[in-house]
């Protein structure tokens, strides 16, 4: 499921949402639904997950299907995975991470639904990501956990007030090695997937320019297999379409000319979540004519 | 089979960071461990385990990370009252990897992290960081200070994480141009790639001068 939604995200950034059958990836989504839990698995058979769930959702609204979802049942699944700490749990069997938050936060968002974790609710929410804060800026996956990138969930929420954003601008920036890569964390080798990461986040905070654009983009454009086609995490190896996705949403964010608009909040085109009202500050760099 | 007794699993996690030294998921789980059974049998061997770690690959941020967590923010163990020794022991602890090897985000990170966390002034370790800020050679001395550990010979100098810290200390003590002059230096020599960085900090440090 999340593959599906990969390829077909960076097809539309691409321009050419058309080379996936519309009918048939439709069908593929519903073939995933978990009845008994009320949401979708990453393939037929399996048991219902947060993540697969927001990937169902996206590829439906990017295929123009939402209603083909039982809204009812899927808000439901998604809030009884909400923790008293604030954290959401992934699916039953209970593990946690602020990722699954900014599932469940995107999700709800994108179903219309988000005014339902309001009050004490989308307090404790919050409060759990300002408790993930690290000493050296960054923020974890879970309390505690040692700094990783992405916080697209709190502007979701627009409650990005609670952030310092000079310091967790900075530990972003910090990110850039010499050869124009991205890391995720402090002496780790770049990849390619944190393009988007840590770009996303960066033009949440309209902090962009922070980073060199020019070698970024050589970067990217170096890790491509130029003969079996397809982005890898870095120069040599194998391309995969996850790889490919945030290359591309990377790129696009960079201003790479032919490219559409992404928005980092959702990682979705930008013009559908400005038509479903969804547009949160975020700033990209201007896309270049060839 | 649960066992709930956790004394064999950080074995078993020590072994598993063998193979992933960095493993995110594998350092996080015992970290919960020793939070959730927060037995002091279990926490006994934490700190020299994360010096090991430490010791085997300097610039793993994971241990870095954990030993924050260790030493600074999961409560006071017997025989950690004395914060004040604590803080000096960290503080050196921390100048002694940065001589072993300068050019290390992680413990440049531990280090604003060690004063930021204890309210402490980056002005303490003032006279140490000048030592990496500059590119001079004679920054290496006889007489062993072990307050201000010299960098190692061959060291490449001058860090640019210490000439961001200097220049975070003279911003901190008003002295906006000294600062903007080591931005400088970073925007267009030593840290190029984060130029635009570097050019904001300038334009921000003259902004509060005006």
């Amino acid at each position: 499921m999340n593959a599906v939604y990969w390829g077909l995200t960076a097809l539309c950034i691409m321009g050419h949402k058309e080379t996936l059958p519309r009918e048939e990836t439709i069908e593929f989504v519903m073939s995933c639904w978990d009845d008994e839990a009320g949401a979708f698995g990453a393939h037929p058979e399996h048991d219902a997950h947060l993540h697969s769930t927001l990937s169902a959702i996206q590829i439906l609204l990017m295929q123009d299907a939402l209603d083909r979802i039982d809204i009812p049942r899927v808000v439901k699944f998604i809030l009884s995975l909400h923790q008293p700490s604030g954290v959401f749990a992934g699916d039953s069997f209970g593990e946690t991470d602020t990722r699954f938050l900014y599932c469940a936060v995107s999700a709800l968002s994108l179903l219309g639904q988000l005014h339902l974790l309001d009050g004490e609710a989308k307090d404790r929410t919050v409060n759990y990501i300002i408790r993930c804060r690290n000493f050296d800026g960054g923020f974890g996956s879970v309390i505690g956990a040692e700094s990783h990138a992405a916080q697209a969930a709190l502007a979701i929420l627009d409650r990005l007030n609670v952030i310092d954003e000079e310091t967790l601008g900075w530990w972003l920036c910090e990110r850039q090695l010499p050869n124009g890569g991205l890391n995720g964390r402090p002496e780790k080798l770049e990849d390619v997937c944190y393009s988007f990461w840590v770009l996303s986040a960066m033009a949440i905070l309209d902090k962009i320019p922070w980073i060199d654009a020019d070698k970024l983009t050589a970067f990217i454009l170096s890790a491509q297999d130029l003969e079996a086609g397809g982005i890898a995490d870095r120069p040599g190896d194998m391309a995969d379409v996850f790889h490919t996705l945030f290359g591309v949403a990377g790129l696009s964010l960079l201003g790479y000319p032919g490219l559409q608009d992404l928005d980092p909040v959702y990682c979705m085109p930008a013009d559908l979540i400005e038509k479903r009202g969804l547009r949160r500050p975020w700033k990209a760099l201007k896309r270049r004519t060839a | 089979m649960l066992t709930r007794n956790p004394g064999p699993e950080l074995k078993f996690i020590a072994e598993s960071l063998q193979v992933d030294v960095k493993n995110y998921h594998t350092w996080s789980y015992r970290q919960w461990l020793l939070a959730y059974f927060n037995d002091k049998d279990l926490w006994a061997g934490e700190l020299d385990f994360v010096d090991a770690m430490i010791v085997h690959d300097v610039r793993n941020n994971s241990a870095w990370h954990h030993r924050f967590f260790v030493v600074f923010q999961s409560g006071i163990r017997e025989g950690e009252t004395d914060r004040d020794r604590i803080i000096r022991r960290e503080l050196t602890f921390v100048k002694e990897n940065i001589s072993l090897a300068a050019n290390n985000p992680s413990a440049w990170n531990y280090l604003r992290g060690i004063l930021d966390i204890n309210d402490l002034p980056y002005s303490r370790v003032e006279d140490f960081v000048r030592m990496y800020a500059d590119a001079s050679e004679d920054a290496t001395r006889d007489v062993v200070d072990l307050e201000n550990l010299p960098p190692s010979k061959g060291a490449e100098l001058p860090c640019p994480a210490a000439t961001e810290f200097l220049a975070d200390i003279h911003e901190k003590e008003g002295r906006i141009l000294e600062a903007t002059e080591l931005w400088r230096s970073l925007a267009d020599e030593h840290d190029t790639i984060r130029k635009k960085y570097w050019e904001f900090r300038i334009r921000e440090g003259l902004k509060s001068v005006k």
